[in-house]
């Protein structure tokens, strides 16, 4: 911990030489306060310094800012904040923009305003914003906390334009949503439906979506809707905003399954064969311990307890790599019930389960 | 040698050698160190120490030269036997000067006058003026 005067400074990070700190934000001081730097240890002990070596001045001479406005870069396909103000320092090492605590990259300080790339929100609507330079919060800082704006959802691309009958992954590049955005889907633009069975937003920018088990037309062009608005491709190649699911398509397809041999043996079609991709099965939500695929026409689940004894349920099969996921399509309902050889006379159950 | 317990006399005879030689702490390094960091620091011995060095035999502490109460033991975590010289692990103290006491299984008490400094101090700091409204990165050094 350190102090100036009677004013926190709160440790940012250490080394055996070093401490670098903020100072405190909660009051504003006297212009030409000055006070000492003064290092307390955690063996409550003051870390002398020598006079006027650690002396340190308050002053009102920073920069003010009055505006901050967020604009799309249709060429680098990224949002932009631009601070305006006067008395900027013109460093953009020293210059730093925090939204919701998450650090901006700056590109540009002039004199009179600041430009910042968007590479880290949570959300469309974006936290408080907080402007440093390198005298530390401006003039006026306070008039872009609560900025009040919200990012349009900028669909560059996808990263595959055609997917498996059964469900792909799709992992697209949307500018302005981040992992706490809700409510936001894929959707075929000719008739506003989400293409998504579920959608993940790991990071800012980044659109995990599992696709629908049904065909979508080639030449399909997908939108981002968000808030029951659908936006068009933003991005400068619209080829990478198309997307299609054809019965035709090279991908796998299961047209038995069979478990009277104690594993689930898939029959079908293309199934991947390729070192590259890793086949997984799930039945009621349990994964199978080992899948084999046996051939591009069958692959073997098993279960080392045996096939779980879900009753009625439909199992999954997928082939992985570590960034596409495609699924089989054609997969039924499958019984598989539990078989009771022999039980005592008069045996009762609970339903609240014990043993 | 007869000891009285319980009114039984019991007699024994025990003999003790009285070792001449005096062997010493000869340096440490380094011989200043931070009142709030974990450091090591490397205790030389003489280098015809009469017994072979082993991590177990030793009982290394600092103690306050103003409180002599106050005693920071300082565990041996290394040895070096070729070069007799004994790696501690120095884990803080308060400020001050502290005398190093070193103590070994079967020698003794080994003689030393070696003194750690205990101390941190603040140089400089990189920033002397700052925003009234707070929020200045400061970077201080010592």
């Amino acid at each position: 911990m350190g102090s100036i005067g009677s004013l926190n400074c709160y440790v940012i990070s250490t080394n055996s030489t070093t401490i670098v700190c903020r100072t405190d934000e909660s009051r504003t001081m006297t212009p030409a306060t000055t006070g000492d730097v003064v290092v307390f240890l955690k063996t409550s002990e003051e870390s002398p310094c020598e006079k006027p070596n650690c002396e340190f001045t308050y002053t009102s001479n920073v920069p003010t800012i009055s505006t901050m406005q967020a604009n799309f870069d249709s060429t680098a396909n990224v949002y932009k904040l631009m601070v305006t103000g006067t008395s900027f320092s013109g460093d953009t090492s020293t210059t730093e923009l925090y939204i919701g605590g998450k650090l901006q990259k700056c590109d540009e300080v002039t004199d009179t305003s600041a430009t910042f790339t968007v590479t880290d929100i949570s959300d469309e609507k974006m936290a408080s914003a907080k402007l440093y330079f390198d005298l530390g919060l401006p003039d006026s800082h306070s008039s872009i906390t609560g900025h009040g704006l919200t990012l349009e959802p900028k669909l560059i691309s996808m990263n595959i334009q055609d997917g498996s009958l059964g469900g792909s992954l799709i992992t697209a590049n949307v500018q302005g949503v981040g992992p706490s955005t809700s409510g936001f889907e894929l959707v075929d633009s000719s008739s506003g439906s989400s293409i998504c069975k579920s959608v993940n937003i790991p990071s800012y920018g980044v659109v995990e979506c599992t696709t629908i088990a049904s065909e979508i037309a080639e030449g399909t062009t997908i939108q981002a809707k968000l808030s029951g608005t659908a936006y068009d491709c933003a991005g400068s190649d619209a080829t990478l905003c198309q997307y299609k699911q054809l019965s035709t398509g090279t991908y796998p397809n299961v047209t038995a399954t069979d478990i009277s041999t104690g594993s689930m043996v898939f029959t079908g079609t293309n199934f991947v064969t390729t070192a590259a991709y890793q086949a997984r099965t799930t039945y009621c939500g349990i994964y199978a311990d080992t899948v084999t695929v046996d051939s591009a026409t069958q692959v073997t689940a098993t279960w080392t307890l045996g096939i779980p004894p879900c009753g009625t349920s439909t199992p999954v099969l997928s082939f992985n790599t570590s960034e596409l996921i495609d699924y089989a399509n054609g997969m039924t309902e499958l019984v598989n019930d539990v078989n009771i050889a022999s039980s005592s006379a008069g045996l009762t159950v609970s339903w609240q389960g014990g043993k | 040698m007869t000891i009285i317990v319980n009114n039984l006399t019991v007699t024994n005879t025990l003999s003790l050698t009285l070792r001449n030689e005096i062997k010493s702490g000869v340096s440490i390094t380094p011989s200043s160190v931070s009142p709030v960091l974990k450091q090591n620091v490397t205790i030389q011995l003489e280098t015809d120490f009469p017994y072979t060095l082993n991590r177990d035999d030793f009982t290394v502490n600092a103690t306050s030269e103003t409180n002599s109460t106050y005693i920071r033991y300082m565990n041996v975590i290394d040895v070096d036997d070729a070069n007799k010289r004994l790696v501690c692990k120095f884990g803080g103290a308060y400020s001050g000067m502290f005398s190093i006491r070193i103590r070994h299984a079967k020698f003794g008490l080994i003689k030393s006058t070696l003194l750690l400094d205990v101390s941190a101090n603040t140089t400089s700091i990189d920033k002397n003026r700052g925003s009234i409204y707070g929020g200045t990165l400061i970077t201080i050094t010592g």
